[in-house]
């Protein structure tokens, strides 16, 4: 063979997609030329450096908006008629799926309308777009909390979430805190409001506080629409969620939920005020944050905003 | 560090055992479970949105495309013949929405370049847990990856990238398996010169590779990975 083999040979002849003539021509060549050898070397780390590239995760803002579409496509399969329903005799009952930690299942026999758990399930389409209309999803779950997803006018960058990223650059002055979000429930015993965010804010160690109270003074970031909370994972996340936050509040107030990255993991960072004292905490929970465990990453006092 | 890299939560794969099969999850969704399909769609989303991301490269464009073809897998489950597997069906739809997004986008004027935000969004994955390349490096393969045609690319994610075995691959595609590799081949050969300067430049860094060299991994499977520090034999304990 005259002259150097190029690159696309190389590569063929690597997957033994070349004629067995041309192939042995071509390795003959390459072992005698340190060129072509160094070519098919580096060839060689093409699918290893692409293999390096990590995988992306899911930016929760997606992953809403994800849940929101799937559960507006269930809502929309079984609501509007009941010739849609499936048909009972058709899912054994053995059939049922393994529950999820903190899900409740619906009772599969008769009617999928016909029995439905006590606790309110955060798919029923009807009530979701009745208290979607009004602006506020409320929810609540095992232990005496309600989540509130505010809306505002403001929430529609929430999808992409790194639009609102790192609010420590991006904070502007002083900025009231939205009332409502933080307004606990009237008339409910022992419970408390709270509005969740994904800000998709990357908090660090030794900046999450000062992130929190910026993001604080951003009454509007990286708030979810009311209705992105539903869904089979948001569910769960949710019945979660409430459970963590009300570990960890205590009998504080709820200022802040703000589902986001710390140290580049999943974690949820929480500030609560002390009803007390006119000072307030940023906490820091990992994944495993559930009722009765907080999980608490870091914790460190608000800084006075100014 | 507990827990697993770069997973969000709650991990569907954290979920205890007795699970129910794909298959089942598509055969209870289509007799009109409500919650059959969200389970099954939550146990491959992360997978599937890194296809669609990477064969994209645009954030926003993935997220249209995995949406689409969610609802499409959703309204459409009733067709699945069972001849592949469940996983290689909800590929096959995401991909195929990618690509007709891709030809859509062709016939459109040119999309401008990505900017800084969004690359750094397409880089930034579970690099911290991964430290097997840096945040340049991994621009500089994501947009050396946006240069190829779009047949290319999607065979390259998949299997370079994403380590799908040959077979699966071409069964999501839908092409011959010996189209597979040929795509791959080229679609190497072509990113050779615009990735050449990156040669060696993991963490470990720096020594030309020469004879001796392990074969790079073809179809390796992505994850688990070892990270070229810790390939380099000094870590067994």
């Amino acid at each position: 063979m005259r002259g150097h083999v190029d690159a696309e040979s190389l590569a063929l002849c690597a997957e033994g997609l070349l004629s067995r003539r041309r192939s042995e021509r071509i390795r003959s060549h390459v072992a005698g030329c340190p060129d072509c050898a160094a070519k098919q070397a580096r060839l060689t780390e093409v699918p290893a450096l692409l293999a390096r590239v990590p995988p992306p995760s899911v930016p929760p803002g997606i992953a809403a908006r994800l849940d929101a579409a799937l559960s507006a496509e269930a809502a929309r399969r079984s609501a509007p008629d009941p010739g849609m329903a499936p048909d009972p005799a058709t899912a054994p009952d053995g059939a049922a799926p393994a529950p999820l930690p903190g899900t409740v299942l619906r009772p599969r026999a008769g009617h999928p309308r016909a029995a439905r758990p006590r606790v309110p399930r955060l798919r029923l389409p009807v009530a979701a777009r009745v208290l979607a209309a009004a602006g506020v999803l409320v929810v609540a779950g095992g232990v005496g909390y309600v989540v509130a997803q505010t809306s505002s006018p403001s929430s529609s960058s929430s999808a992409g979430s790194n639009a609102a990223a790192e609010p420590s650059a991006a904070a502007g002055p002083d900025r009231p805190t939205s009332p409502e979000a933080i307004t606990p429930a009237a008339g409910q015993r022992g419970s408390a409001q709270f509005t969740v965010r994904r800000s998709g804010t990357r908090y660090r160690r030794d900046t999450f506080a000062v992130q929190a109270a910026a993001l604080l003074n951003q009454p509007s970031a990286g708030l979810l629409r009311p209705g992105k909370v539903s869904g089979l994972s948001r569910q769960h996340q949710t019945s979660a969620l409430v459970g963590c936050v009300s570990t960890v509040a205590g009998a504080g107030n709820v200022k802040l939920v703000d589902q986001a990255r710390y140290q580049g993991r999943p974690a949820t960072i929480i500030v609560v005020a002390q009803p007390s004292s006119a000072t307030a905490t940023v906490y820091v929970v990992g994944p495993q944050c559930s009722p009765g465990h907080s999980d608490i990453l870091a914790q460190k006092p608000l800084p006075a905003s100014g | 560090m507990p827990g697993q890299p770069g997973q969000a939560w709650p991990d569907p794969q954290g979920v205890p055992q007795a699970e129910p099969s794909d298959r089942d999850l598509l055969k209870q969704h289509v007799q009109g479970d409500t919650e059959a399909f969200g389970v099954l769609f939550l146990r491959h989303r992360d997978r599937l949105w890194a296809v669609a991301l990477r064969t994209l490269g645009d954030q926003e464009e993935a997220a249209d495309a995995l949406q689409d073809a969610m609802i499409s897998a959703f309204r459409r489950a009733a067709d699945f013949r069972g001849e592949s597997a469940v996983t290689t069906w909800l590929h096959r739809i995401v991909v195929n929405a990618c690509l007709d997004r891709i030809r859509r986008r062709a016939s459109r004027p040119a999309a401008s370049g990505m900017d800084e935000q969004t690359l750094d969004v397409l880089a930034q994955g579970s690099a911290l847990a991964d430290p097997g390349i840096d945040k340049d490096t991994a621009l500089d393969v994501l947009a050396a990856l946006r240069t190829l045609a779009p047949d290319q690319r999607a065979v390259l994610v998949l299997v370079d990238m994403l380590g799908y075995p040959v077979a699966d691959t071409a069964e999501i595609l839908g092409i011959s398996p010996g189209t597979v590799k040929s795509r791959c081949a080229r679609g190497r050969a072509r990113l050779l010169p615009l990735l050449a300067h990156l040669r060696g430049s993991g963490p470990a860094a720096g020594q030309p590779t020469s004879g001796g060299q392990p074969a790079a991994g073809r179809n390796q499977p992505a994850v688990p990975r070892v990270s070229p520090a810790e390939g380099m034999g000094e870590n067994q304990p």
